[in-house]
């Protein structure tokens, strides 16, 4: 099966339109992009953070955001469903990393949470479903290792040295599977080595 | 120079992409991308080659209140647009602080029912005296994300690696609390606040405004000396 990415040219056509719409302040397109989008990007908020208290937060501030920077849409090169959860993806982050909690408070959520990586990951579940296409099948190609770490720092939000403690490796062992990881992956997906 | 190397940049964005980034080093590639179009179009390549990874994530539909506390917050600022951003209004309030604040004080009293009501409202001023920013408190009790509105009227100049961090000057002599980062680049934002700090707030005495190592004050309190500060005044 290789169907193409979820976000379909009409559905991406679609939302550009509403982010347009949104650009010019229209709020009924504002709640239209809101309806087709959110579970999606709870979804991932909610991957990401894993609390719903923190994911409605970060959500609700992603999307402020999304309505004050509609405008801005036009100028972007990615499709639109990437760029909103782009936008959320980074407030995740910037959430992930705000001084607090690099402190160390809030570290032991890590722990308990880490046996869900054992579980099939949604990578694994879309691969199976033939979803995730190219990167999929690129991914497939980087060393178990590689494969993981990458998995781990985007589904988690986890800085190198995170990574390396859940991985327990060194953190340079860690940083050089990424680095190497990625520019695999781009030179996989680039080529279109990957049919 | 060295951010002009192409692999280095393609690397750095492919980081900064996947999230593995410290807080510092993501604030720096962040001021980098301020001023890089080409970097800018690095990113968007990788955030395209992650993206099936974003996609993969299982849907869960949000409770209904995230919507509610989207729509509260998008459409104060709908409104009468041209009334927050007029410079020229804003200038003319030259006779400052507490003047200027009882002048947006009545202004506001008197506004449509539409507009969230506002509890106390603050003009900070900068060191020449002339309004630069103001503090709105909406009504609180009821509210379920309290925030404060920020509205600057012109932007503060900030450096590269530091941030603008918003105090609560609380009434004798306790020290100041932080409310929160305010971000440069916006002209209006809405600052969100802890329930505990927004039943206390009410009784500051004052805001101000200060530069503070990238991600706030590491101690807790003001590093340097204030920007901007300004008194509170209630409307109610």
């Amino acid at each position: 099966m290789n169907r193409p990415s979820p976000e379909t040219d009409a559905q991406a056509a679609e939302l550009a339109a509403l982010l347009a719409q949104c650009g010019l302040g229209k709020q009924d397109a504002f709640a239209a992009l809101y309806r087709a989008t959110s579970a999606k990007l709870y979804g991932l908020a909610i991957r990401i953070l894993r609390r719903e208290d923190w994911a409605e937060e970060v959500l609700q501030e992603a999307y402020v955001n999304i309505w004050n920077h509609a405008a801005d849409y036009a100028a972007a090169k990615s499709a639109p469903l990437t760029w909103m959860a782009s936008i959320v993806r980074n407030r995740c982050i910037d959430w992930l990393r705000r001084p607090q909690r690099e402190l160390g408070g809030e570290q032991s959520e890590f722990t308990i949470e880490s046996r869900e990586d054992e579980a099939p990951g949604p990578l694994e579940q879309a691969l199976a479903a033939g979803e995730a296409g190219a990167l999929a099948r690129c991914l497939e190609r980087l060393e178990g290792d590689q494969r993981r770490a990458i998995q781990l720092a985007f589904y988690h939000g986890l800085t190198h040295p995170e990574v390396a403690a859940k991985m327990k490796r060194p953190v340079g062992t860690v940083k050089t599977w990424i680095r190497r990881g990625l520019m695999q992956l781009k030179g996989c997906l680039d080529s279109g080595d990957h049919q | 120079m060295r951010y002009r190397d192409p692999e280095l940049r393609d690397r750095l964005a492919a980081e900064y992409v996947l999230g593995t980034m410290s807080a510092r080093a993501r604030a720096r590639f962040k001021s980098l991308l301020k001023y890089d179009a080409g970097l800018r179009g690095v990113v968007a390549q990788w955030e395209t080659r992650l993206s099936p990874l974003a996609n993969a994530a299982p849907a869960v539909e949000p409770p209904a209140r995230l919507w509610q506390g989207i729509e509260s917050r998008i459409r104060p600022q709908r409104r009468a647009p041209g009334f927050w951003n007029a410079l020229g209004f804003w200038r003319s309030l030259a006779a400052a602080g507490i003047t200027a604040a009882l002048v947006v004080a009545i202004f506001l009293g008197g506004a449509p029912a539409t507009d969230p009501p506002v509890d106390m409202v603050a003009v900070m001023t900068d060191k020449q005296s002339a309004p630069a920013m103001m503090v709105l408190w909406p009504q609180q009790k009821t509210k379920e994300y309290p925030y404060l509105r920020v509205q600057a009227v012109y932007p503060p100049q900030i450096l590269p690696g530091t941030s603008l961090e918003l105090w609560m000057l609380p009434t004798g002599s306790a020290p100041p609390v932080s409310l929160g980062l305010v971000n440069p680049a916006e002209a209006t934002q809405l600052v969100k606040m802890k329930a505990a700090l927004a039943r206390t707030v009410g009784e500051a005495w004052g805001v101000a405004l200060s530069m503070e190592p990238q991600g706030g004050s590491p101690t807790g309190k003001p590093t340097t000396g204030f920007l901007y500060e300004g008194q509170c005044v209630k409307v109610m």
